[in-house]
């Protein structure tokens, strides 16, 4: 049992701790200066960049706001869910139903979205055949918008199956019906019972995968990149647009914005993590 | 522990990059053909567009495969992809790379010199060299650096504006008349913010700046400001009335294209000339689609094959290179239905019957003639003038600094 604890232990360390650790040393030595084809030596002068003179600090933001937004939403829509629809989502082919959208890549939901809800998609045609609006121009702006409509919207299309499966399984673990039942008969009314008893239990045992991908929507790419807007942009595309355009010399900047990114993430993850660990 | 603070520092500083390997090849063609023969050649270049595609798949790699025994493999990846490839290689200091050859430009090719990742001088021991049109300046001068045999030009294209003709049947040809358009048209116009955009805003500047004259030669920082200070003042005029108000830019022109086939916008735009011609039939542009230039003039620039410094197979690359720059491959990508690109050739000066071959090819139905447009091309800039308006076009205009 040891020996089988050790292996595992030494195999997490090869395969996550190893690289990811010497990835994020190999950055920060690059945006230092220490290593890098173009480098001309040890320099603070791109971390200086980064504090005073880069939009990585709103991009942060911006995409802060967008996923505690689009996973609030997605969170409140599967408990609904799996309060309202508790016993029937339990059925195999509605758990199939639920669980088909995770497997749909966050690129074609991209393009889902933008079919759906661009100027010249299908709810604009639609608005047009019936006379609600008067063409493309008309239709409100819900793609490339700096309100990230789209964007939001398509993280709740993914999120939502996964937090419903999360919260029915916990639910089911833990005998939300039996909760409930008891709840009622020592003279709780309904609502009162879900608010007090079940959803803070589903949410405290949903809480690190919540959290998980909370983090997932603000590191996104494909999606920001093809439904969001020129400015403001959220990280992803923001770091890979220094890290991959036309000046070498941003290189550094870009390693600077992921080595700050990273540790902040570490940073929320530990904390947080660490807190609910705690109150568990 | 201790064992994996030296596995993890020893991982780390592998990574360091060496400079200097550079590959051998054989000093005379004879040899080169000897050694390439039979062998695999791995190529990285942009595949988005499907008439390319298949001139690559069902005419370069049969033909290649037919005369000389070549495997041709090709991978997906354009410029930026390309630079971070080789820059990672080198840095990781990978003694063979993982392509031989690569479809660069003038932006590409000037990140590759910075880099020193370009295997060269080559051109110069490829036969069909004495075809390419050396005269011309579009060709042997890339972003106003001599490519010095650095890469071998392979076809010749300039920005053209795409527009609907039913649509617009009189598309402004002059910035004064384009900003009146977009004034009575709101939303009809914007810029891509990528390369193409790019190549718009250089070709303004140089309008503004009275001629591409005024700009030749190396980045001039008080000419820069001084022009560009006047481009983004008309730019802010236009921005009111751009696409989603100027707020926010398509990625690139293949996504215009289809907001012009949807009726968003009134213009597209191409750095190749032929385009229109190429997406009608692709069945993406209505047969409504033409292009035009402005009067202004739009830039004109050719496009390279370069060959990575660590190849492992140089004569195959330069046996690829060869006959990419024959007459025959040449005349079959010149055909608007199978690519419509313009040639690098001195097709007057070719042997046997390919002149009048070439005079033949069936004219463009959707494009300009190539002929007419030409008085209105204009020379690339140094790379930098591209790197700052990039940037400027962000900071100004996009977040409005």
């Amino acid at each position: 049992m040891k020996a089988g604890k050790s292996i595992a232990w030494i195999v997490f360390v090869l395969l996550v701790i190893l690289p990811v650790s010497a990835s994020l040393v190999y950055a920060f030595l690059y945006s230092v200066g220490l290593t890098g084809l173009l480098s001309d030596g040890y320099t603070i002068a791109y971390w200086q960049q980064l504090r005073t003179n880069s939009p990585f600090f709103f991009s942060l933001l911006y995409s802060m706001i967008i996923a505690v937004i689009s996973i609030g939403l997605a969170v409140c829509i599967a408990l609904w869910l799996t309060l309202r629809y508790g016993t029937t989502l339990q059925r195999r082919n509605i758990s199939f139903i639920l669980l088909l959208p995770l497997g749909i890549p966050a690129v074609v939901a991209a393009l889902m979205t933008y079919q759906l809800l661009s100027p010249s998609g299908w709810l604009s045609r639609l608005t047009y055949a019936v006379g609600l609006t008067a063409g493309p121009d008309a239709f409100p702006a819900l793609i490339n918008d700096r309100l990230a409509v789209g964007i939001i919207i398509t993280h709740i299309i993914l999120a939502v199956p996964y937090f419903t499966a999360l919260f029915r399984n916990i639910y089911r673990q833990e005998q939300g019906d039996m909760l409930l039942l008891t709840a009622r008969n020592l003279g709780a009314e309904n609502g009162q019972a879900s608010r007090t008893i079940v959803i803070p239990l589903l949410l405290r045992s949903a809480f690190p995968s919540i959290l998980m991908f909370l983090l997932f929507v603000m590191g996104s790419y494909e999606i920001p990149l093809l439904l969001g807007v020129s400015d403001p942009r959220m990280l992803s595309p923001l770091i890979a647009d220094k890290m991959f355009r036309f000046d070498l010399l941003d290189k550094p900047l870009a390693y600077a914005m992921l080595v700050s990114y990273v540790l902040l993430v570490l940073l929320l993850n530990m904390l947080l993590l660490r807190k609910n660990a705690r109150h568990a | 522990m201790k064992y994996f603070s030296i596995l993890f520092i020893a991982l780390l500083f592998s990574s360091c990059h060496r400079k200097g390997d550079q590959a051998t090849v054989p000093g005379s063609w004879d040899e080169v053909v000897a050694a390439g023969t039979g062998s695999t050649v791995r190529m990285m270049m942009w595949q988005g567009d499907p008439f390319i595609n298949t001139y690559m798949q069902q005419y370069v790699k049969p033909k290649l495969k037919e005369l000389y025994g070549i495997e041709l493999e090709i991978s997906s990846g354009q410029g930026n992809m390309i630079v971070s490839l080789l820059l990672s290689e080198l840095e990781a200091g990978k003694k063979q790379s993982s392509i031989d050859m690569m479809w660069i430009n003038g932006e590409t090719f000037y990140q590759l010199r910075q880099i020193d990742a370009l295997y060269g001088p080559f051109s110069g021991i490829l036969p069909n060299e004495r075809y390419i049109d050396w005269d011309n300046p579009y060709i042997a001068t890339d972003f106003q650096q001599p490519i010095n045999g650095m890469e071998c030009p392979w076809g010749n294209v300039q920005l053209s504006i795409i527009y609907d003709s039913l649509r617009t049947p009189e598309p402004p040809r002059t910035m004064t008349e384009l900003l009146t358009y977009v004034q009575a048209h709101p939303g009809s116009f914007t810029i891509p913010n990528e390369f193409t955009g790019m190549t718009l805003l250089k070709s303004w500047l140089i309008a503004i700046a009275g001629g591409d004259s005024v700009l030749a030669g190396p980045f001039d920082e008080q000419k820069y400001q001084h022009y560009s200070a006047q481009l983004w003042e008309y730019i802010r005029a236009l921005q009111p009335y751009m696409w989603k108000e100027g707020k926010t830019f398509p990625d690139g022109p293949a996504t215009m294209h289809r907001m012009l086939a949807n009726g968003e916008i009134d213009f597209s735009m191409s750095n190749n000339d032929g385009e229109v011609d190429n997406k009608v039939l692709q069945g993406i542009l209505p047969e409504t689609a033409r292009s035009y230039v402005f009067t202004s003039g739009t830039i004109r620039n050719s496009h390279y094959l370069g060959l990575t410094q660590r190849s492992s197979n140089l004569p195959g690359a330069m046996m690829v290179i060869n006959f990419l720059i024959s007459p025959e491959a040449q005349f079959e990508k010149m055909q608007p239905a199978v690519w419509g690109d313009g040639t690098v050739l001195r097709t007057d000066e070719l042997p046997d019957n390919w002149p009048q071959q070439f005079r033949e090819i069936p004219g463009r139905k959707y494009a300009p003639d190539r002929a007419s447009i030409s008085r209105y091309a204009l020379m690339e800039l140094s790379p930098e003038y591209m790197i700052r308006l990039f940037d400027d076009f962000r900071n100004i205009i996009i977040e409005g600094r």
